[in-house]
């Protein structure tokens, strides 16, 4: 079984036993891979986590409900708010919490936008790790403009603990939605240029294409879920199979790609940018400019014994919180279900085979990042 | 006869509470029943025992199941269901490393998130945030009826609780 | 950190100046290892684009120990990873400096109630200079960057090393093996 810890084999002196450490420039966060190299291919390659592991369920144990939702932003910390929604909406479902429909739009509005944050992240340092490192420096140009507009209502940048039960904690700034229409035209201009830099780039075509192929089945047992699934040929999206806030009001597509390699999740997450953009248009539209931004919720939040699973589609795949409650004010127990932590899974059956380069583009394409996956 | 599955519909999804010997036999139906995907199994420490909750879901219908099952905390060894759906492996070992539970049959049982040496299950209940013991700390006693025990017909006052014999604890 | 690895400044004309020249060049080429951890490593990247661009100060980043003079810890440090933290700030030549970035690497930030938390990095690694914050803002990273910068290319500052925290504690052991009693 490929995840046994590496020992030599007999038989096969020529493989190197290489760790490719916690510390790396490519490896997206503290994730350590012991690999055997045979030369230039890897033979047999186990993951090791665990370096960023702080504790989050034992310590949202003895924490009150709204003081967990800080603790939410910080597993999936590029994404910002999008960690928050699960046990939002998980608690919203255990006490029957109304969300009045103008704030379940901003609450989709922050989702879209994050997820473009994202996946500005995600393109950047993908093409940081294939050596590229100008799209870097544009990506998170962008990226600075959406943390300004979230700064200016939520009040932080990256992790701003802005949903609460019921809506979001305050309204959004007066010249909101002027700002998102001003940043979705730049934005559009802008895409055409990483089309240009990433996906027609000569070096990617040969750095991913038929690299680290995916077959769908194995996908799908694997429990992977998000651009990794779909790029696999599986067109399941949360925000489509279980709807969440404002999606049954929006139209939009799930792109999905046959093909299962690097390429098709890079293609993926573009085509899944250009949807986030459609996406904001309408809701810029069809938010009311004025009204409640928050329901009727009762000043303690004390759910009702019992345990309820949501979850919802981040930038990395169904992001899910299982909360369990025992009628006091402090959750019971929470459990995250990280996506990444279940996409991570598929390393070794991915690595083995492939060439160390090729290695790289695949973790770069698999996107994890350690918050969700350690907890 | 003993009825060693419950059955309840919570929210959205079927909700399955076995004994831990008709675990695997329930999980084996499930998988030849389509269920393909699989979310996560959690461990949860109830008080009385641990418990193992596997989320499944099928892709064809986006249907959804969960499956529990209780294990008293001196014995909490759980068949594993990695053959079956393989995206279960890393969720096991968590379980294992952060509350202890055994689970057999898994290719790769050892710690995931904590280091290989260490000894403590830190997400017991017996343990604080920092991983000390909490002093006096006492197991409660096994739930009679048993949590997977078919409920008594709901009386009109309480038909909101699908079971009356657990307690305090999740349902 | 001086001339020739002494402890103080030599105190005669040539050698004085020699030794602010060599501190000044110092100063102004500081080169941090990229040791992004957690939430704090996404803000650290923030510096260095466009925006605030931390490389108009001669500061990029080199990926192994060996060439790099600054550590930025950026984000908390558990037990497991400390380990690895230690060697790699051992690995790193002098004259080096590290930079606590972040309420998790200060004391442990809001997971410092936990069993596998270390409580501030430095009570492995001696710190130069620490940054409040959840995460800090860019700017902030850059105050502490030139703050560092200055503390390099002062005469007398930069003879003041510090040291790691002491403690009557194994920091890098399981609770309850550690030596210590429960502290909340």
């Amino acid at each position: 079984m490929s995840t046994m810890s590496l020992e030599p084999v007999p038989g096969r002196s020529d493989e190197m036993i290489v760790n490719m450490g916690p510390q790396h420039p490519a490896t997206h966060g503290v994730l350590r891979v012991v690999l055997g190299l045979e030369g230039e291919r890897i033979t047999r390659a186990v993951p090791h986590i665990g370096y960023l592991h702080r504790n989050h369920e034992k310590i949202e144990e003895a924490r009150t409900y709204p003081m967990v939702i800080p603790y939410t932003d910080r597993m999936d910390y590029v994404s910002g708010t999008q960690n928050e929604l699960p046990f939002v909406l998980a608690v919203e479902d255990m006490l029957g919490i109304e969300v009045p429909d103008r704030a379940k739009k901003i609450r989709t509005m922050f989702f879209e936008l994050y997820r473009l944050a994202s996946h500005l992240v995600w393109m950047g340092t993908a093409m940081l790790d294939l050596g590229a490192i100008s799209p870097f420096l544009y990506t998170f140009w962008d990226r600075e403009i959406i943390l300004g507009i979230v700064e200016k209502t939520a009040g932080a940048r990256m992790l701003p603990n802005y949903y609460t039960f019921g809506g979001v904690r305050r309204d959004v700034h007066p010249d909101f939605f002027k700002e998102v229409a001003d940043f979705l035209d730049h934005m559009e201009r802008r895409m055409v240029d990483y089309e240009h830099l990433v996906l027609e780039s000569p070096v990617v075509h040969a750095r991913t294409i038929g690299v680290g192929v995916l077959s769908k089945e194995r996908a799908v047992a694997r429990g992977v879920s998000g651009p990794v699934l779909r790029a696999s040929g599986v067109a399941y999206d949360v925000r489509k199979a279980f709807p969440y806030d404002a999606y049954p009001d929006v139209e939009f597509e799930i792109p999905t790609s046959p093909d299962g390699d690097t390429y098709a999740r890079f293609w993926v997450r573009f085509q899944e940018m250009y949807q986030s953009i459609r996406i904001l248009r309408q809701l810029v539209e069809l938010t009311p400019k004025t009204g409640p931004f928050k329901g009727k919720a009762p000043a303690r939040i004390k759910p009702p014994a019992g345990e309820r699973y949501r979850a919802v589609e981040n930038s990395r795949g169904e992001l899910g919180a299982l909360v369990v409650s025992d009628g006091t004010d402090k959750p019971y127990r929470v459990k995250h279900r990280g996506a990444a932590f279940s996409n991570l899974q598929i390393v070794p059956d991915l690595f083995e085979g492939a060439k160390f380069s090729d290695a790289i583009a695949i973790l770069a394409s698999l996107d994890p990042v350690f918050g969700e996956i350690d907890r | 006869m003993e009825a060693r599955v419950k059955q309840e519909r919570l929210f959205d999804e079927d909700v399955y509470t076995v004994h831990p010997k008709d675990y695997r036999a329930l999980c084996e139906r499930l998988a030849g029943e389509g269920y393909d995907f699989p979310r996560a199994i959690s461990g949860i420490d109830m008080g009385y025992g641990l418990r193992v909750s596997l989320q499944l879901t099928r892709m064809k219908d986006l249907a959804k199941v969960t499956v529990r099952t209780d294990v008293p905390y001196d014995d909490p060894v759980v068949p594993s269901v990695t053959d079956l759906w393989p995206g279960v492996e890393w969720y096991e070992r968590e379980a294992y490393d952060l509350l202890g539970i055994r689970f057999e049959g898994h290719p790769d049982l050892r710690r995931l998130l904590l280091e290989d040496e260490w000894e403590l299950h830190p997400l017991l209940k017996r343990y604080d945030t920092g991983g000390y013991p909490v002093p006096g700390w006492e197991p409660e006693p096994w739930p009679d009826p048993e949590p997977w025990a078919l409920p008594l017909p709901p009386e009109p006052e309480e038909a909101g609780e699908a079971d009356g014999g657990e307690g305090g604890e999740a349902s | 950190m001086g001339l020739l690895g002494s402890d103080e400044r030599p105190r005669d004309v040539i050698l004085g100046t020699l030794d602010d020249l060599i501190n000044m060049a110092r100063s102004r080429s500081m080169w941090p290892l990229t040791f992004g951890i957690a939430c704090c490593a996404i803000e650290m990247m923030a510096t260095w684009d466009p925006k605030i661009d931390a490389d108009r100060f001669g500061m990029f980043f080199r990926n192994t120990p060996r060439q790099a003079d600054v550590m930025i810890v950026a984000g908390t440090v558990n037990k497991k990873l400390a380990k690895r933290l230690r060697r790699l700030y051992d690995q790193m030549a002098e004259p080096k400096w590290v930079i606590s970035m972040g309420a998790c690497a200060n004391q442990g930030g809001p997971f410092r109630q936990g069993y596998s938390v270390v409580e501030g990095v430095d009570k492995i690694v001696p710190v130069d200079v620490y940054i409040p914050g959840c995460p800090p803002r860019p700017e902030a990273l850059l105050q502490a960057l030139l703050l560092l910068r200055d503390k390099i290319a002062d005469r007398e500052l930069r003879y003041k090393k510090p040291r790691a925290i002491p403690t009557d504690y194994d920091v890098l052991a399981e609770p309850g093996k550690d030596g210590r009693l429960p502290v909340l």
